[in-house]
């Protein structure tokens, strides 16, 4: 306790100077632990989305090929030994009408209330299920509908009100019979949930006697593995019998990779804290040598020093963690609206998390990781104060002198920015995972040891520029340049990281936008007024039977649609094209990988074969000429694969490409996502589009757009998804900028009797000034010029990791417009951070200076 | 001829009322062209105070300080700091040699800020180091690596490189071993002599004190006495003269 009380005395003598300490470290603590509440907050809305359709059953059957399956499959499952309860429901998509709430997707499930009640509701709040004034006129009033009580709340509806709802049979106007709480199954989609009677929604989602899956509960002392396999040998090969729980972990796995994301984030604001902290800290300590030599002289151990001077910097973490983690509660419900929103874009599942409790673990996790920030930071500038011998530092005090670099530094500011490179070269041919991670942390090592030639690179154009003062500013800092790197390590990493992310977002959108624009060409687009990217409502589609009505308009040369669907077990998309769209250029840019059969898209749009996409092929290791089997309602297909296509698959695990024909037939399924239009020589594509306009949009309630629009639909897509990462991107470099600046006024104040004795002998307040802002710009310089380097060399790194991460591959675009941005911002951040620092040393009184020691 | 620094009922004082502290109380005192001046005094007595006061470092709490007849008081940081860096040479006791310049950089980098650079700014340093006796081998190292004496030259060079009408040396020998001490003391001497600068020593060291032909002798702030005018001018004669303390 002694201890604590001494230690706790030296950082009360320091308050001043280790506010900045504190608020870093307790920024970095806020920023992690409402990055890992968040997580765990989503994590739960995630999962409690999927649970929530799926009740307590334990299994659940499905259409292997994806879509609906026959309802009378349900008595088939019922009949199976050790099924206690079978329930199917049917699941789809409606669309809000009316004014204010016009587009809005909502889950339209059709159930049997009076049987799915054992089931599904058992998670309901006290007081009933849904509610309901009358289960028998439910079930007799086809019109009849439950709405969530958030959904109610919203549409202000209350029982017995009408809602206006576009299906795919048509508008449809329902009446409200009851209003269900917002816990059990009225989490899913976020509570955007309209429950009808399963004939009445068979009705209305046009699809009459289908079930979209059967959720089983098994007989007490069954085991659902053992009613599982005898559900399978019942029930037909297009069928898929799964265990809830095994598809709960893998939709659960499908998002750690993107939490991991958050994690890392997180991780990275910690160690921004670090390189700050320890700046500062370095500086106190160097202060402070004088009574560390002493106190050796004295008798205290080095051994001791340090852990006199490590459980100061507990207690500093302690100040920090305490102001942290209620900024980092807060935090947390600011940002867990876009993360939610960004996951509901990447998962197509309704995540929602409106409010975030402070549970203890992430809490404990963050304020561990404040802890073990101050203690990283104190341990290196702690080992390195008490290393130097007793006599030096008395005699010495805080002077620091010029130091040559070591022959094994030389060379590894030769060797290790070598083997960066050489690394990134061979990323495409080498084998992936570890290596990447190596390569991130070697360019990172790179840049870190770049930074003192950098910086005397840098100094020298600026010293000629800005006269005599700035040449002996940068000449000065780049001899002993401990501060001056520690400025130029926070700038460097923080605006890399936020180049990395920005890179990676804008990368990421160009390439989704170019990879999925290439193979969607024509003049015109035609599709569903309603929101693709709807969470949970699934995409909606149109009949067929449009695109004759198209192909009929005056001015339209050809019409191609395609149709996007899923099959599962194992998971895969289905993009069914109409082979003219195959056949003719303007409708797509087929490039295969080469390898592809002679003919290749011929044969396709003949239907007698498929073309898979690079995800697919590498994850599945799917060879051109070999058989592909797909599993069909109709019952499995194999068709070879003529060629492999890279483009943005429509699900992580890969995409198939077949004909819409072979699709229709295999499927019976006459829907289309989209149609392109090509505009006959001599019109006018504004003129055609209002024609189709006129012709099919009210009817089928469609858009006619250009393609540009189409593509900016894309864009704005993917930039709304990585929306929370430029929020990172911006708040990075705020901490950048007070890092920066912190650093530089340690700077400063280390060479305060230089800045006197410069006085002293002759410069005026101004050079000073002029003094330390170009110290600052060469800081600036050559801390940004890294961060571009290494900034953008890890986002080349990071797309190989992205793999796991995303699923699938994509390709680094250069972003000189962000690189140049980010640079240009560090350099302004580092200048504008050594604007008070500048101004302190000008006004340091030169007298006083020069007894500073 | 107007004095080079001039002194009027200077006062200095830090902080105020009980808690504050006089280091400089009425010292009226006049430094003529070529006048060797050792303020001697014990530890804390104002010595240093009174050489930053002429430097301009420190503003007197009353009185007026004259240098090459600017009153300092009404100076700008930019005037003041052009009249250090063209009329003043100042040499500290610690050295205060820039840790992280070569020698050779510490020497010039003051010719720079008065408009002398490239070769004629090479000449100078070279020509001002070896007047100092610090041999070309050391020009490219660091003043770490010197010997104490060798960073007082080098001191003493970047003081004298701008040619300065007057020469602050505070404790000049105080870091020194004897040799190294009186090696600095003939410096001053003959830099005094041959240049006609003016020098205003502070010294504890009485054997230091001798070399001024003037001494004033420093209490709590007050000069308590003013001894040792010149046998004769050696500025005028160009003679090396030692002074003598009235009555030895």
């Amino acid at each position: 306790m002694d201890r604590i009380r001494l230690a706790w005395s030296q950082l009360r003598q320091q308050i001043g100077q280790l506010a900045v300490a504190v608020t870093t470290i307790a920024l970095g603590v806020a920023l992690a632990a409402s990055m890992l509440l968040a997580n765990a907050s989503l994590q739960e809305g995630f999962e409690t989305s999927i649970d929530a359709l799926a009740g307590r059953a334990e299994l659940q059957v499905t259409s292997l090929a994806g879509g609906p399956i026959d309802e009378g499959l349900v008595e088939v499952v019922r009949g199976v030994s050790g099924v206690r309860t079978a329930t199917a429901l049917l699941v789809g998509s409606g669309f809000l009408g009316g004014a204010r709430n016009e587009g809005t997707a909502v889950r339209v499930v059709g159930v049997d209330l009076l049987d799915d009640a054992a089931v599904r509701f058992y998670r309901t709040s006290p007081g009933g299920p849904a509610a309901l004034d009358d289960a028998l006129s439910f079930l007799n009033q086809p019109d009849s509908a439950v709405v969530t009580k958030s959904l109610a709340a919203r549409l202000g509806l209350e029982r017995g009100d009408e809602l206006a709802i576009e299906l795919p049979r048509g508008s449809s106007r329902l009446t409200v019979r009851g209003v269900l709480s917002d816990d059990g199954v009225g989490q899913a989609s976020g509570g955007k949930l309209v429950v009808m009677d399963l004939y009445a929604a068979q009705d209305a989602l046009g699809m009459p006697a289908r079930v979209s899956q059967v959720d089983v509960l098994v007989d007490p002392g069954v085991t659902p593995e053992r009613v599982g396999a005898l559900l399978r040998a019942a029930l037909p090969d297009h069928v898929s019998v799964v265990l809830l729980e095994d598809r709960r972990e893998a939709l659960v796995r499908s998002v750690a990779a993107f939490q991991m994301l958050l994690d890392l984030i997180g991780a990275f604001a910690l160690l921004l804290a670090v390189l700050i902290t320890g700046n500062r800290l370095a500086t106190i300590y160097q202060e402070r040598l004088w009574e560390m030599g002493v106190m050796r002289a004295l008798g205290v151990s080095r051994a001791r020093l340090v852990r006199e001077l490590l459980l100061e910097a507990a207690l500093l973490a302690t100040v920090a963690v305490a102001i942290g983690l209620p900024i980092g509660i807060a935090f947390a419900q600011i940002i867990v609206v876009p993360v939610a929103d960004t996951m509901t874009l990447n998962f197509k599942e309704a995540v929602t998390a409106t409010w975030v409790a402070p549970r203890p673990l992430p809490l404990l996790f963050a304020a561990a990781g404040g802890v073990l920030t101050a203690l990283a930071a104190a341990l290196f500038p702690a080992s390195q104060a008490v290393r130097k011998s007793v006599v030096s530092v008395l005699a010495r005090g805080r002077r620091r002198d010029a130091v040559s670099d070591t022959r094994s530094q030389k060379w590894a500011r030769v060797l290790v920015p070598i083997l960066a490179f050489a690394l990134l070269l061979l990323q495409p041919v080498l084998a992936r995972g570890a290596l990447d991670a190596v390569t991130l942390v070697v360019i990172a090592a790179a840049g870190a040891l770049l930074l003192v030639p950098v910086l005397r690179l840098a100094g020298e154009p600026i010293g000629r520029l800005f006269g005599v003062p700035a040449t002996i500013g940068v000449q000065d800092q780049s001899r002993t340049p401990s501060r001056a790197i520690g400025a130029a390590a926070v700038l460097m990493t923080g605006v890399a990281i936020a180049i990395w992310i920005a890179s990676i977002g804008e990368s990421f959108e160009r390439y989704v936008v170019e990879a999925v624009m290439k193979i969607r060409r024509g003049d015109l687009v035609v599709e569903s007024i309603y929101d693709l990217g709807a969470p949970g409502a699934g995409r909606p589609v149109v009949s067929d039977r449009v695109v004759d009505e198209i192909a009929a308009t005056e001015g339209v040369e050809a019409v191609g649609a395609y149709v996007i669907a899923k099959a599962n077990d194992p998971e895969t998309g289905l993009l069914a094209l109409d082979p003219i769209r195959l056949r003719r250029a303007e409708f797509g840019d087929w490039a295969l990988e080469p390898g592809a059969m002679p003919g290749a898209l011929e044969l396709v749009a003949r239907g007698d074969a498929v073309l898979i996409d690079t995800n697919l092929a590498t994850q599945r290791g799917v060879e051109v000429g070999r058989p592909f089997r797909l599993s069909t309602p109709s019952g499995p297909v194999s068709l070879p694969v003529a060629g492999v296509l890279r483009t943005v698959p429509t699900v992580p695990s890969g995409d198939v490409i077949l004909s819409r024909e072979v699709y229709r037939r295999l499927w019976k399924d006459a829907t289309i996502t989209r149609a392109f239009v090509l505009v006959a020589p001599g019109h006018s594509i504004d003129q055609v589009r209002r024609s189709i306009q006129g012709r099919v949009g009210s009817r089928y309630r469609l858009q006619v757009t250009r393609l540009e629009d189409l593509s900016r639909w894309f864009a704005s897509g993917v930039r709304d998804g990585f929306a929370f990462a430029r929020v990172m991107a911006v708040i990075t470099l705020v901490v950048v900028l007070f890092g920066t600046g912190d650093a530089l006024a340690a700077n400063v104040l280390e060479r305060t009797r230089e800045i006197g004795t410069l006085r002293a002998l002759g410069l005026s307040a101004a050079q000073v000034r002029t003094m330390v802002l170009s110290q600052a710009l060469a800081i600036g310089v050559a801390g940004s010029g890294l961060a571009v380097a290494v900034g953008m060399g890890a986002g080349l790194a990071f797309v190989w990791l992205l793999r796991p991460l995303l699923g699938w591959e994509m390709e680094l675009y250069p972003t000189f417009g962000i690189a140049f941005a980010g640079g240009a911002l560090g350099v302004l951040a580092c200048v504008l951070g050594a604007v008070v620092p500048a101004m302190r040393a000008a006004r340091f009184p030169p007298a006083a200076a020069l007894r500073y020691d | 001829m107007s004095p080079v620094v001039q002194l009027e009922s200077v006062t200095k004082e830090y902080g105020s009322g009980a808690s504050g502290a006089r280091a400089v109380a009425d010292v009226s005192l006049s430094v003529a062209e070529g006048e060797f001046v050792s303020v001697m005094g014990p530890r804390g007595c104002g010595k240093s105070t009174l050489l930053n006061l002429i430097a301009g470092l420190e503003v007197p709490t009353s009185g007026r300080v004259l240098v090459c007849g600017e009153d300092l008081s009404r100076l700008s940081d930019k005037a003041l700091s052009d009249l250090r860096l063209r009329y003043l040479g100042f040499i500290f006791q610690s050295f205060n040699l820039l840790p992280r310049l070569t020698v050779e950089q510490n020497v010039s980098w003051r010719l720079g800020l008065i408009g002398v650079s490239g070769r004629p700014a090479r000449d100078r340093t070279a020509a001002v180091l070896e007047r100092m006796g610090v041999p070309p081998s050391t020009w490219a190292r660091y003043p770490s690596e010197l010997s104490g004496g060798e960073q007082q030259r080098v001191a003493a060079a970047r003081a004298l490189a701008t040619e300065p009408k007057l020469l602050l040396a505070d404790e000049p020998t105080g870091n020194l071993d004897s040799a190294s001490g009186r090696t600095m003391l003939d410096l001053l001497r003959s830099l005094n002599l041959q240049r006609r600068m003016s020098v205003v020593m502070a010294t504890h060291d009485s054997f230091a004190g001798t070399y001024g032909h003037r001494t004033i002798r420093l209490k709590d702030g007050r000069i308590v006495r003013e001894a040792g005018e010149m046998e004769r001018s050696p500025a005028a004669e160009g003679q090396v003269l030692p002074f003598r303390r009235r009555g030895e």
